[in-house]
């Protein structure tokens, strides 16, 4: 029966084979539930009975005129700040390891490593270094003196968001480290060494020479925090609840709360598609002053 | 060929199985009927007709496997499994699979709308019109006129749930904490409990434990404004009102008194990080005085090491008059599954557990059933009290649909009832609540 058909054609029919699996598993897994999502945000729906009633635009009406939610998103925005400078971290611990210190395998290995750790033994973790009465951050302060500093950490509406904002440097800070490693080592040792015997001091080959090179790498980094601080939803989840008061809620724990808490489920998928296009309207703005600056 | 065959098959015990979920919404016999057919699967199919459903019904008719979801995961493979094997012990060639999970109520809500619940579980609250859509009636139990909280699962004359234990909420004390600050007796009247609270924190203890950060622990703080109010009904109430939330009303009296305690500093140093966890360690250890929760905890006091003799349970003084009142809250229900198999074997294990079981000593919980009175001392002592006990009520779907609608997070609000400025955090309740009734439409 092969022998009957042409090289190509049994090429394609093998292509066709081999591409249907991964394919149909894509379509199972991601393409219908992400269309069942944008289906379901035009629905008015509690998530369990058979019947689901048509509402248009509604929910997407009532998730822009809602604030508590828009007020969430300012939540987002603090992690965005921790988020800066976790990158800004990252690239200085980056360029300090790249040099030649001592032992800077054990440095990398160090910084990298909470970033291998599962986020709910880290939120557990930061729950005892944060407890008001119990914790060893407001035991070190009662310690040294600066009682007046040992506050509730999760307590304050004021405090809380930069706590966790804090948590998910200290964690992501690694990742980023690696990824600018990784790219400071692509940039070839020649231009380095062509600008030293220029006589570029170290700060300015740094930031003349080697930056520069590593920009499309520093957008990648970026998009990753956007998303990340966008999307963050595990440590206000597990340490907070979104509490004190809602005070550290985010996007994601409230659409989580439309959802399964108020059986809301048409309008926690608005949300979510609303989150997927706040996601891509930011990024294509980063892309935009990116490639400006880059220019 | 054979696969062809297969695949029809599958697909007809399919159209099966939806075409019970559709009719089901009548009268329960249509279910059975239309399950008839896909009941070859293994069941015996007499089982599967519906007609001598009874826990009573003669025991060699109970045959089969029936899988059991239960909420209580900690118990799963030690007490639950001592019931279960009694069970089948009574009733030879039956099996029942208990199935813990941890994330209750995600699960089975996901499963519902599968449609494929197991035959024996803890209810999830549905609409009260959808509870015939999921759940099978379980009048032929014969247990309706002898168990608490009939009317809570129930439609139409139908119950669809029965609670699977009687909570009673009350001060729940330690003696020997109240002793250190000299304190003889509990408060009885609203002037007694913020003067003892006075004593303790004098004495270095903390007066009232509320676990305030896990939030779910407050719930029980709408009781005293249930007790003002004089009824049950408040919450379903508040649907012929525009402005439900008042400081002089039933709401604002009742939470009142947290926020009196809070603002004179009778509960915990912190309150946004204290947990439930630590919350049972404190009470037993002494550190904290009392606590207004349901008589269960007493079970997580003995736990965490104080003696039975030195836990105090009495009724929450909510004025000054000296006469108190007890509320009763329902906890899961038992329930069967509409689509079960097996529903007499289902409904003969729910009879088992709730008559036979012994769970109820076992863990010092209070029985369902009327006549079963409570033995345990704190509880004869919180009734020597001779409380009025009222018993709490489901929330109608209209008062559902609105608080869905604005959003209402009951532990949250009183949460910030209890920090904030109450007129400000009302105003802007009432203001939700106003809009949400509105677009409801109710």
């Amino acid at each position: 029966m092969v022998n009957g058909m042409s090289y190509a054609l049994q090429k394609r029919i093998l292509i066709i084979l081999f591409l249907l699996v991964p394919i149909a598993l894509l379509a199972v897994f991601a393409l219908y539930p992400a269309l069942y999502l944008v289906y379901l945000s035009f629905m008015s729906w509690d998530g369990y009975s058979p019947d689901k009633t048509w509402a248009g635009i509604g929910n997407y009406k009532e998730v822009f005129a809602n604030k508590e939610i828009w007020g969430a998103f300012l939540h987002n925005l603090v992690y965005l700040g921790w988020g800066l400078l976790q990158n800004a971290l990252g690239l200085f611990f980056a360029i300090m390891l790249n040099s030649k210190v001592k032992g800077r395998n054990a440095y990398r290995v160090l910084l990298f490593m909470p970033y291998i750790m599962n986020g709910v033994a880290v939120a557990y973790m930061f729950n005892y270094v944060f407890n008001s009465e119990y914790g060893s951050f407001n035991t070190l302060l009662h310690g040294i003196g600066l009682d007046s500093l040992a506050i509730s950490w999760f307590g304050s509406p004021k405090a809380v968001n930069h706590v966790l904002g804090f948590i998910t440097l200290w964690k992501f800070m690694g990742l980023n480290m690696v990824i600018y490693l990784a790219a400071l080592q692509s940039v070839p040792s020649e231009i380095i060494e062509a600008a030293r015997m220029d006589g570029a001091s170290r700060l300015q080959t740094t930031l003349r020479v080697v930056l520069p090179n590593i920009t499309k790498v520093i957008e990648l980094n970026l998009f990753l925090t956007i998303i990340g601080t966008l999307e963050i939803f595990d440590l206000p989840f597990i340490l907070t609840g979104g509490g004190p008061l809602g005070a550290s809620d985010t996007f994601l724990t409230k659409t989580i709360d439309t959802a399964f808490k108020f059986n809301n489920f048409g309008m926690a998928s608005a949300m979510s598609v609303t989150l997927i296009t706040a996601v891509i309207v930011v990024l294509g703005l980063q892309r935009l002053a990116t490639r400006r600056w880059s220019d | 060929m054979n696969k062809n065959v297969a695949l029809s098959l599958v697909m007809t015990l399919g159209v099966g199985l939806l075409a019970g979920c559709g009719s089901s919404n009548g009268n329960d016999s249509n279910t059975n009927a239309a399950n008839a057919p896909s009941a070859d699967a293994g069941n015996a199919g007499t089982n599967a007709n519906g007609a001598n459903a009874g826990g009573e019904a003669d025991s060699s008719a109970l045959k089969g496997t029936i899988t059991w979801a239960t909420h209580r995961t900690e118990l799963v493979d030690t007490d639950l499994k001592k019931y279960v094997d009694a069970f089948e012990a009574k009733y030879p060639g039956t099996e029942v699979k208990i199935e813990g999970l941890k994330d209750y109520e995600q699960t089975i809500r996901v499963r519902m709308a599968a449609n494929e619940l197991p035959d024996v579980l803890s209810l999830v609250e549905t609409t009260k019109a959808d509870l015939p859509k999921f759940y099978e009636p379980l009048d032929d139990l014969g247990l309706d006129d002898n168990i608490y909280f009939k009317d809570y699962n129930s439609y139409d004359g139908k119950l669809y749930g029965i609670t699977q234990q009687v909570a009673i909420n009350g001060l729940l004390y330690n003696k020997k904490a109240f002793e250190k600050a000299g304190i003889t007796a509990p408060p009885k009247t609203l002037d007694e409990l913020y003067a003892d609270a006075d004593k303790l924190k004098t004495a270095g203890i903390v007066p009232m434990a509320t676990a305030f950060k896990d939030g779910w622990t407050l719930q029980y703080w709408t009781d005293p404004a249930e007790f003002i109010y004089g009824s049950t009904k408040l919450r379903n109430d508040k649907i012929n009102s525009d402005t439900p939330f008042t400081v002089d009303g039933p709401y604002g009296q009742g939470l009142g008194i947290l926020k009196k305690l809070f603002d004179s500093g009778d509960l915990e140093k912190d309150v946004y990080s204290a947990t439930w966890d630590q919350t049972q360690k404190d009470l037993a250890s002494g550190k904290t005085g009392m606590m207004y929760i349901g008589n269960w905890a007493i079970s997580n006091l003995l736990s965490n090491g104080l003696a039975l003799e030195d836990i105090g349970f009495a009724p929450m003084p909510y004025d000054n008059s000296g006469t108190v009142k007890g509320m009763m809250r329902n906890d899961w229900a038992y329930a069967v599954s509409s689509t079960s198999k097996n529903k007499p074997l289902a409904k003969a294990f729910i009879k088992f557990m709730i008559e036979e079981s012994g769970d109820y000593k076992d863990h010092m919980i209070i029985s369902p059933l009327k006549d079963q009175q409570a033995t345990l001392t704190p509880i004869t002592d919180f009734m020597a009290f001779k409380p009025e006990m009222l018993e709490a009520q489901a929330v109608s779907e209209d008062v559902t649909a609105i608080e869905n609608k604005m959003q209402f997070d009951p532990f949250k609000f009183i949460q910030e009832v209890t920090v904030n400025k109450m007129q400000e955090v009302f105003d802007g309740y009432n203001k939700k609540w106003q809009a949400a009734k509105a677009a409801v439409g109710k």
